[in-house]
């Protein structure tokens, strides 16, 4: 019974964040191409969407999670609800990406036969990441908490 | 069907495998009592070091093969949970928590996907960025 209970758990965690994570990670495709297409560099795609997504993250944690999470910081650990695996696992976990910070770093960091290492994208990348994305997310989390009276945090 | 298409297809339904399998792994470890901020960093940080050794097959693997690879990873990292955890840490009090969640993310991540690069070009014969 709890092995059947498990795995319906499971397939439903699955199923959610595989269904946004596909609409996230498409979303986030298209962001890198719309800024390489405007003939922007692609970190700043990805940068842009990794502080979309915090913003939104920091809202829809503050709004559906907050008020009814005993310890937020272990929320999700009861149950798997489709709307929060959807939007907050799914969509904006696959829009968001730490690996692509990564990945930016090392890019810039090889740089180029002609010009060296691009020292001013790998700073660009990093200052986005570790302040306007944090920032955005704390942002995000006030204004939701702005809008709901009852908190437990 | 154009190439373009084909890629998005492709960042997408690897993405989409990511992030099943990084909500699977969180899933598994914070019933293991492990704190979710803790699985995120280490899923981030796992994410960040296989990011290193795809870079630096990339010549051998070929772009489609590494595009794959590299959106699955995409997937795999969140930044917004990390960030959240951050701001959720913060506000508890926890500052060091915090900080350390924020510093090693952001440093670790692309520390460990240097230290990976260097480490599989150094082993093909070639030089490190």
């Amino acid at each position: 019974m709890s092995a059947a209970l498990s795995i319906g758990r499971l397939l439903k965690l699955a199923i959610a964040s595989g269904v946004g994570g596909f609409f996230g990670a498409a979303s986030r495709g298209a962001a890198t191409f719309a800024a390489t297409s405007l003939g922007l560099p692609t970190w700043s795609g990805r940068a842009a969407v990794n502080v979309v997504g915090a913003l939104l993250a920091g809202w829809f944690v503050g709004r559906w999670v907050l008020p009814e999470a005993t310890d937020p910081l272990k929320a999700g650990a009861q149950g798997v609800r489709w709307r929060e695996h959807l939007v907050i696992t799914g969509f904006l976990g696959g829009l968001t990406t730490v690996s692509g910070v990564a990945s930016d770093v090392v890019l810039a960091l090889e740089g180029s036969v002609e010009s060296g290492p691009r020292w001013v994208e790998m700073a660009a990348t990093l200052v986005v990441s570790g302040a306007v994305g944090i920032a955005a997310a704390w942002a995000g989390w006030r204004a939701a908490r702005g809008k709901t009276p009852t908190t437990s945090a | 069907m154009p190439p373009l298409a084909i890629n998005m297809l492709i960042v997408s339904f690897a993405g989409s495998l990511g992030c099943v399998l990084r909500a699977v792994v969180r899933d598994f470890l914070v019933r293991a009592r492990i704190e979710a901020w803790k699985a995120i960093l280490a899923i981030n940080l796992a994410g960040g070091a296989a990011c290193g050794v795809v870079l630096a097959l990339r010549p051998e693997s070929g772009s489609r093969a590494s595009l794959v690879a590299l959106s699955v990873l995409a997937g795999w990292t969140t930044y917004s949970a990390f960030s959240v955890d951050v701001v959720l840490l913060w506000h508890a009090g926890r500052r060091a928590a915090a900080t350390i969640c924020w510093a090693a993310t952001l440093l670790g991540a692309p520390l460990l996907a240097l230290g990976a690069h260097a480490a599989v070009v150094a082993l093909k014969g070639g030089e490190a960025p």
